[in-house]
């Protein structure tokens, strides 16, 4: 295992900072939060040997704030620097990293993989119609209509097995986390007519269908995500505004 | 003598002919000239001293074929390799001419650097823009535009704050930062003509309540390659009246 204290508990305000020896690697991250997962992700695609800190946003620590002044999940820090926000992350890790790097070396394939990544992030602005409709059912028909837009785009982008080519790469990764929310959503009644088992559906997206199930059952997805029951029941206690609970199934 | 061909070229509307592909060793930029993201494009290129051509789209009425450049249809795009190589978007432009012409790199080499340059462009941007937009559509409304206001002189102040030294590059000349988001500066600039009531001064922009701020715009406004990437203040105010008449204004001043 690459990545430790992955299933830690979360540490809030209070919590003094845990110490991190010079030369050790660090993610700051939250369980649930696709921004952060998309962090994760790509720490561990690297194979960069990281502990893992999980924060409870809600109950904020006091000292987090010289790490990332919105006092958000995630950051990485190694000698003494921290790097934040997920759209940046992933590209620094790599010209920090080059031996393991992903994204392509040719400047015309890098700008067109992380071009790619920033269309997909439809899907990101997908999920917040689902979290409607938590709040309220009745306004399902509508909203996954522009889910299912989303999804039939994602289909048409996809020209191989993966985004980034024959291997999964770059867009990959930072764009994996929506659609496992959309797919957690899934498994919600009465939120979106998809099914969980083959999501998100071979008949409409077929390619899709495809790529998720080798994303989801990869060593690299397994080794940070959560499962599908915590994450449904994490992500509708956010929608409808209840008590966060960061540590679920700990 | 600048490196940008074509800059106060008409803007081509619908119904108008694809222009040929761009010829080897051509950089082509799709422009507005009046568009804050399309100048960052443009004065990367001037700084760079890449030999580029500017084709002006008209944002209203966008040609067809416009799309096959930039499917949002949006300014600016860069084309090259004979029309084979397209890229879009006005944060990632700038980072691939630094790629493909490192002779000339603005970003850092260093990692950190590099990614905290990118960090601060984008806090800066998520202020700036955003206020600036505001402050405009409300324009035509005098009693919402104070509350407004409110939000810019936010952003300049958070601005104020983030400028620790000469530019937010952190050397003793201007980077990458200063020369993406010089552009939202200048916009806000360009208010300070429009409306009487506005909360900024024109003279020393913008103002004694941002000392360092002041000399960094006056800074950059001062550069030759900037300049030449840039709209004049008469023009830019001119198009902006235009704008707010409901007239056509991608040709202001041609």
């Amino acid at each position: 295992m690459v990545l430790t204290g992955v299933t830690s508990k979360a540490i809030r305000k209070g919590d003094a900072e845990p110490p991190l020896s010079k030369g050790s690697f660090r993610v700051y991250n939250m369980r649930f939060c696709p921004w952060a997962e998309r962090a994760m992700l790509y720490v561990a695609a690297k194979g960069i040997e990281a502990e893992v800190v999980n924060l409870n946003v809600t109950d904020k620590l006091e000292w987090y704030w010289t790490k990332h002044y919105q006092g958000k999940a995630p950051a990485v820090e190694h000698n003494g620097k921290v790097v934040i926000e997920s759209g940046f992350i992933p590209e620094y890790l790599d010209d920090a990293f080059p031996e393991t790097r992903i994204l392509p070396t040719d400047p015309y394939e890098k700008v067109q993989q992380k071009l790619l990544a920033d269309r997909l992030t439809a899907v990101a602005h997908a999920v917040p119609l689902l979290f409607a409709v938590m709040r309220d059912r009745t306004l399902k028909d509508e909203k996954q209509r522009k889910v299912f837009e989303v999804l039939k785009q994602a289909e048409n982008l996809l020209a191989n097995d993966f985004y980034a080519g024959s291997q999964p790469g770059y867009p990959d990764y930072l764009s994996f986390p929506f659609f496992e929310k959309i797919w957690w959503s899934a498994s919600l009644d009465g939120v979106v007519d998809l099914p969980t088992i083959e999501f998100p559906g071979e008949e409409e997206y077929p390619k899709l269908t495809k790529w998720f199930q080798k994303m989801i059952s990869s060593d690299v997805v397994q080794s940070v995500t959560q499962s599908l029951e915590h994450g449904a029941a994490f992500m509708n206690a956010y929608a409808t505004h209840q008590e966060l609970n960061y540590d679920l199934g700990l | 003598m600048s490196v940008l061909e074509g800059i106060n070229s008409k803007a081509l509307k619908t119904g108008d002919l694809p222009p040929p592909s761009p010829s080897p060793n051509t950089f082509r930029i799709y422009s507005m000239r009046f568009c804050p993201a399309a100048q960052r494009a443009l004065i990367y290129a001037s700084v760079k001293k890449i030999p580029s051509e500017v084709i002006n789209i008209n944002l209203q009425q966008k040609p067809d074929w416009y799309f096959t450049k930039n499917y949002k249809g949006q300014v600016p795009t860069l084309e090259h390799a004979e029309g084979k190589k397209l890229v879009i978007e006005s944060a990632v432009i700038p980072e691939y001419l630094d790629d493909i012409f490192p002779e000339t790199k603005i970003l850092p080499s260093d990692p950190y650097e590099k990614v905290q340059q990118k960090l601060l462009l984008e806090r800066l941007s998520d202020q700036l823009t955003p206020a600036f937009g505001r402050v405009f559509r409300a324009i035509k409304n005098p009693e919402e535009l104070k509350e407004k206001f409110e939000s810019i002189l936010k952003a300049f102040e958070e601005a104020e704050s983030l400028l620790e030294g000469a530019f937010y590059s952190g050397t003793s000349s201007p980077g990458f930062v200063d020369y993406l988001i010089y552009p939202s500066f200048q916009r806000v600039y360009w208010l300070t003509f429009l409306l009487e009531i506005f909360p900024l001064p024109s003279d020393n922009f913008p103002g004694p309540g941002y000392p360092k701020l002041s000399q960094w715009f006056k800074a950059i406004t001062a550069i030759p390659e900037v300049a030449a990437a840039s709209q004049s203040t008469e023009n830019g105010v001119g198009s902006c009246k235009e704008y707010m008449k409901g007239l056509p204004y991608f040709d202001y001043g041609l």
